[in-house]
């Protein structure tokens, strides 16, 4: 298959700005990148020498005049050792807080989960049976465009209400929408994860073993990316049935790729620093580095990269089922909606253009909640 | 100069050594798949079906059909096609990529330096409605799939306007204008935010701070020192993306009725054409591996600090 | 000038985000409504004014299109509608058949004389005639190029249309030599062919380009490269091949002054194209870049009543076949009955396939043969054997489910994964589900070949099949023969094959009693309901109304525009 396709490079950019392919990340960076491991908290300007209030134009102070009452240490309970003089937020909370400055983040958000909610109600909010044909009524455009009413009406039809029409076999293109962008949903955040469960774990596997296994798994990934994914899809989806399963597998096992690089990049940056090489030297063992240290550090980058990756999910989906090779008949997702559409685009527009557009808002949505979301995650957004 | 050779002679070996493991592994996938390669099968009587095997040499067992493939490969005999009754596949393939590969590369260029533009305004202006509008053109070009931008600059320049031819690939430089628009949002979308990431990154680090104090301009800075530290990431970028929109985009080139290699490899995965399968992944891998290699070789150059030649154990 | 502000390091982005969404929002909005809205008034608005353009009467060059890229220019080698199309541009037959049917000599001189026994056909060649580089053609070449379509180290995938010849089997089996082949060049300009039992439609059989004459010093000195691009062919027909390349997309056919009816060529140039998309061949149509374009789906039914549209009936048969000796349900009579009653295929037909196929009325298509005695069609002699009767499948339906003794019925239906059967394919399991309540069909879309391999293998449930016989109505029938390699069903019966034998072998011309037994044959096939006959497909085509003498076929449905002209 060729990443055209899918309309992106299977790199995507930005979130990984802190890897290159192949190449060892540690350098670059070293001093910068302290501040986003964790423990220690951005630290809010405070100067703490200013205890005594002075006034530049009285001169230097003579520290005999300063009286003894002054001179309190500080009782320091072992409880706030680490104590700063912010409140102590958490790490989520922190992020929270700026997310809900970010207006678009949080519209995009609210847009999705509706999505969502509207489409896993599919079964409740969909006004017929998805599947039902009724081939006297095909291709009827929606009933509140202009010219519809006399077309409704040349068939028998004047009574019935489809909100985005029929298809050419008649059957109603909301219910096959609602329908279907569940399905597309379900199909890319199951693959989603999937992909980030395998990519994660090969990536910290890859990048916490020695440089042997990690050469040898850096090999095996670049053939199992030369060998073309779509003879693997085609060869799955033959072998098994098509539907919904096989394309989350097919799926599954293309995706990971690039996640496993990003993840072994980033694992081997952490683990060059002091911290993570004191733990090694203390043999801790890598299982425990792995989960303790990289894990936290990555969240943020896992999490931004799932983001991502369900928009690519849907696309590639959508290009399975453009294809051919995508859901089995007569089941609705997006793509098969799309490829439908597609082919009498010129004729009945709106059987394209209402699932294209379903899809450009899910994309949206989801990119510009990824967006915001590494707006406020990703340490070098911070400004 | 002595690491540089021995890096540069390991990875030639690598690189050997991958494909070679990529094309045993997608020859024996493909004759998993079901279905024979031959296209009248419903008209084939049992006994033809037989001299059919025979000719093409499909009934020896699989590891010598193999073994005689990679024969072939060294004299330069890539096979025929079955499709194309009996074309040798090196005459499929050398009509079929030129226009994959122009489509590409144009699309990337268009893309890249379009999508570098916006991205380095966006970080310029970080912020302002600049920034916003520039943003928001990569986040749309990233959130349409690129068969419907196709669908539309089609209906819009060539059905309606009637500017640009509606398909085919007999007008030359016009021909290719619409597939390219179509085929370079994605790049230009990933190239922009990328930039756009890069260069926030640069504009708030410290030597550029100290170069602001010195009393450098802001263009200047951003020109001589951001934009050009923020290209060199990029490579790691545009090389991936290249080798995919080398291989041909199979909608694309459907909408446009373009013939490149996209469909075509697309139909032989469907068809059973063996040989044209193992010739287009052969070409797929090669052209991966050596961007993958090529890139890192002139990150190497382009940036010192880092260090891939000569790397040390742990 | 922009003016290039440093980043301020605590700046947040809530001035405008919201502005900026919309206009996102809003952007994306206007585009879907402008689309849909301008979209449909599209495609016929343009018709009128874009052929007017190009109309002009002493237009020589023609433009023409193919759906696909031609897989192969060797004449002995065809075997798709796209190569057999490109092929005869260039490759003359023996005979060629007009729009109405009737058989008129090509390369030969004269009607062939056929013995009283049948078995022996001679053909006379023109006197004088020539290849296209200007070598004399005699009838040695015919002789070679039938020879080389069965020789099995050709490989041609269609040797099996020449069974009819003698030895033609055994000599693609590879058990005889190939110059036990039942051709003879008998002077230099008569052929004589020997044939395995009588055969007739032994005319309608001699005008195909698989016969047509090659060069045997020709084909030995371009040795692996022969057909595999212009230089590398020669013309007996209307037209030249150039500017191919084997695997092009566009290519030329440049007139042939050594034809023998060089002077009723009327173009001097045909450029063909291939496009793929529907849509873009309406467009390309629209625009006046191409004269005559293959349409299909839901344009048909934007240009039906206009004169641009043409439909050319075929024979070829879109039939449901039933794996019937891998599955018990299957051999329920009342089942297969009852599934044959469910399916309108009038509806099929005109709704679902927009008039790109008419209703079978039986195995055999209507329009291949007429009743000898009174002229009457298969339709009006025989009747509709496969009615639609919603009620009686219901109750067949039930009826099967109790012999069966089960209350529900699931069948796998395999399709190929092109659009049309798709389309069959998704319309056959809502009707079917809908009808007969109590089966489940679940649909599967495969490439083609895979799907061949499941009917070859006898064990599927139901299959989305097609059969395009040849002339001899025969080949209809005989696919369910019990000894057939085709017969996918694997049904076995002694009366069937006895019927098929006597019509292959003992009838000969004997049209009444060949009439009689094609009717009992069908009618066998059909009481047993060994195959339900769907549609019979059709072609349509947009056509450059300015272009008349296209000549139509009905065996595949095409238009062969060599010796039309522009008015």
């Amino acid at each position: 298959m060729s990443v055209a396709d899918i309309g992106i490079a299977g790199v995507v950019p930005g979130e990984i700005a802190g890897v290159r392919h192949g190449v060892e990340h540690g350098v670059k960076r070293d001093g910068e990148r302290r501040d986003d491991v964790r423990g220690v908290e951005r630290d809010v300007t405070h100067d703490v020498t200013r205890d005594v209030t002075r006034d530049v134009a009285d001169g230097p102070a003579d520290p005999a005049a300063v009286p003894d009452a002054l001179f309190v240490p500080r009782a320091a309970a072992v409880a706030d050792h680490d104590a700063a003089d912010v409140p102590h937020l958490s790490h989520a909370v922190q992020a929270w807080l700026r997310l809900r400055h970010n207006k678009t983040a949080i519209a995009a958000a609210i847009v999705l989960v509706s999505l969502f909610v509207v489409a896993f109600s599919a079964p409740v909010l969909a006004p017929a049976d998805p599947n039902a044909q009724k081939v006297e009524y095909a291709n009827l455009p929606p009933y509140w465009f202009s010219d519809a009413a006399e077309q409704y009406r040349l068939i028998g039809a004047q009574n019935q209400h489809f909100v985005l029409g029929t298809d050419q076999f008649g059957r109603d293109l909301l219910s096959r929408l609602l329908y279907g962008t569940r399905i597309s949903l379900t199909i890319s955040l199951v693959a989603a994860v999937l992909d980030i469960a395998i990519g994660v774990t090969w990536g910290l596997v890859s990048g916490l073993a020695s440089r042997r296994v990690d050469d040898l798994m850096q090999r095996v990934l670049e053939i199992i990316s030369g060998v073309p994914s779509l003879i693997v899809v085609v060869l799955m989806l033959l072998v098994f049935q098509p539907g919904l399963v096989s394309i989350i597998v097919a799926m599954a096992i293309t995706f990971w790729i690039t996640m496993a690089r990003v993840v072994r990049g980033q694992t081997l940056q952490i683990r060059s620093l002091e911290y993570v090489q004191a733990a090694i030297v203390l043999g801790t063992p890598r299982a425990a580095i792995a989960v303790r240290h990289v894990l936290p550090n990555i969240l943020n980058l896992i999490i931004i990269r799932l983001m991502f990756s369900i928009p690519t999910a849907i696309f590639f989906e959508t290009f399975l089922s453009f294809i051919g090779v995508g859901m089995k008949i007569p089941n609705a997702s997006i793509g098969t909606l799309l490829n439908d559409g597609f082919k009498v685009v010129r004729i009945y527009p709106y059987q394209m253009w209402i699932p294209a557009a379903v899809l450009c808002v899910i994309m949206l949505s989801f990119n510009l909640c990824a967006d915001g979301l590494r707006d406020v995650l990703d340490p070098k957004m911070r400004g | 100069m002595r690491r540089w050779l021995t890096f540069i002679g390991s990875r030639l070996v690598m690189m050997a050594v991958t494909m070679l493991i990529i094309v045993t592994v997608t020859f024996f996938l493909m004759h998993a798949l079901p279905g024979t390669p031959y296209n009248n099968q419903a008209l084939l009587s049992n006994d033809q079906l037989v001299q059919l095997n025979k000719k093409y040499g499909f009934d020896k067992p699989l590891l010598l059909q193999y073994l005689a493939y990679l024969g072939g490969i060294l004299h330069g005999d890539f096979g025929i096609s079955l499709q194309f009754s009996d074309q040798p596949v090196t005459t499929l393939m050398a009509t079929r990529i030129g226009p994959s590969i122009q489509l590409g590369l144009q699309a990337v260029v268009l893309g890249t330096v379009l999508g570098v533009l916006l991205g380095a305004l966006a970080a310029a202006n970080q912020n302002t409605w600049i920034d916003r509008f520039c943003s928001s053109i990569a986040i749309l070009g990233r959130s349409v799939p690129n068969y419907v931008v196709a669908v539309i600059v089609q209906s819009i320049f060539a059905i309606s306007l009637r500017l640009l031819p509606v398909g085919l690939w007999d007008q030359g430089f016009r021909s290719t204008i619409l597939p390219t628009l179509a085929l370079s949002i994605a790049p230009l979308a990933d190239a922009a935010r990328f930039i756009r990431t890069e260069m926030i990154d640069v504009l708030t680090s410290d030597y550029i701070e100290l170069a602001r104090a010195k009393g450098m301009s802001e263009p200047m800075i951003v020109v001589r020192h951001a934009l050009r530290n923020s290209l060199i990431p990029l490579i790691t970028v545009i090389g991936p993306m290249i080798a995919g929109l080398m291989t041909g985009s199979l909608v694309i080139e459907t909408i446009f009725s373009v013939p490149g290699i996209g469909e075509q490899f697309t139909k032989s995965i469907l068809s059973n054409d063996y040989y044209t399968i193992m010739a287009v992944t052969i070409w797929y891998s090669a052209v991966l591996v050596e961007v993958v290699f090529l890139m890192d070789v002139l990150y190497q150059i382009a940036d010192p600090r880092v260090r891939i030649v000569g790397k040390e154990g742990e | 000038m922009v003016r290039l502000t440093p980043p301020s390091p605590h700046a947040t982005q809530h001035t405008s985000a919201r502005r900026r969404a919309f206009g996102v929002i809003a952007s994306v909005a206007a585009i879907v409504m402008a689309l849909s809205a301008c979209g449909s008034g599209g495609t016929s608005t343009n018709a009128a004014n874009a052929n007017g353009a190009n109309g002009s009467s002493s237009r020589t060059t023609l433009k023409w299109e193919a759906s696909g890229e031609v897989t192969t220019m060797d004449s002995g080698k065809t075997y798709d509608t796209i190569s057999g199309e490109a092929v005869g541009f260039f490759a003359e037959p023996l005979y060629r058949q007009d729009s109405n049917g009737d058989v008129t000599p090509a390369l030969a001189k004269s009607l062939p004389k056929v013995s009283e026994d049948g078995l022996t056909v001679d053909v006379t060649l023109r006197d004088g005639l020539k290849f296209s580089d200007g070598s004399p053609l005699t009838a040695s070449d015919v002789v070679y190029g039938v020879r080389r379509v069965v020789d099995p180290a050709t490989g041609s995938q269609s040797a099996k249309n020449l069974n009819y010849i003698k030895n033609a089997t055994e000599i693609t089996a590879g058990k005889l030599p190939v110059d036990q082949l039942g051709i003879k060049a008998v002077s230099d300009t008569q052929v004589r062919f020997t044939l395995t039992s009588p055969n007739p439609y032994i005319t309608q059989l001699l005008t195909d380009t698989l016969l047509s004459p090659v060069k045997q010093s020709f084909v030995e000195e371009k040795g692996k490269n022969y057909a595999l691009n212009a230089d590398s062919l020669l013309a007996t027909g209307p037209y030249k091949l150039a500017d191919w390349n084997g695997t092009n997309v566009n290519w030329k056919y440049v007139k042939n002054p050594n034809y023998w009816n060089a002077k009723n060529v009327h173009f001097k140039e045909i450029d063909v194209s291939v496009v793929k998309d529907a849509a873009s061949k309406v467009n390309l149509f629209e625009s006046g870049q191409i004269d005559g374009v293959h349409i299909t789906g839901d344009y048909i039914k934007q240009y039906q009543g206009k004169k641009e549209l043409v439909t050319v009936p075929s024979l070829r048969a879109t039939n449901l076949e039933l794996g019937i000796s891998s599955n018990k349900n299957l051999q329920n009579l009342n089942l297969r009955k009852a599934l044959s009653l469910a399916i309108d295929r009038k509806q099929l037909a005109s709704a679902i396939l927009n008039g790109e196929a008419t209703p079978a009325v039986g195995v055999i298509p209507n329009g291949i043969a007429k009743n000898p005695e009174n002229g009457k069609s298969i339709a009006e002699d025989w009747g509709n054997l496969a009615p639609t009767d919603k009620d009686k499948a219901k109750t067949l339906f039930k009826k099967a489910l109790s012999e069966l003794g089960t209350s529900s019925v699931k069948f796998r239906l395999v399709t190929s994964d092109d659009d049309q059967s798709k389309k069959i394919g998704q319309y056959l399991q809502a009707q079917l589900q809908d009808t007969l309540p109590g089966l489940t069909i679940d649909v599967a879309s495969v490439p083609s070949s895979v799907r061949f391999e499941e009917m070859m293998s006898y064990k599927f449930d139901l299959a989305l099949g097609g059969w395009s016989g040849t002339w001899d109505p025969t080949s209809y029938v005989q696919q369910h023969e019990t000894s057939y390699e085709h017969n996918h069903s694997q049904w076995k019966s002694e009366e069937l094959t006895e019927l098929v034998n006597d019509l292959n072998t003992k009838d000969g011309t004997d049209f009444k009693l060949r009439w009689q037994h094609l009717k009992e044959a069908n009618q066998y096939l059909i009481d047993n309901q060994v195959v339900i006959p769907l549609v019979q497909a059709s072609n349509s085509y947009l056509v450059n109304p300015n272009l008349t003498g296209y000549v139509t076929s009905s065996l595949g449905g095409t238009i062969d525009p060599a010796l039309a002209k522009f008015n």
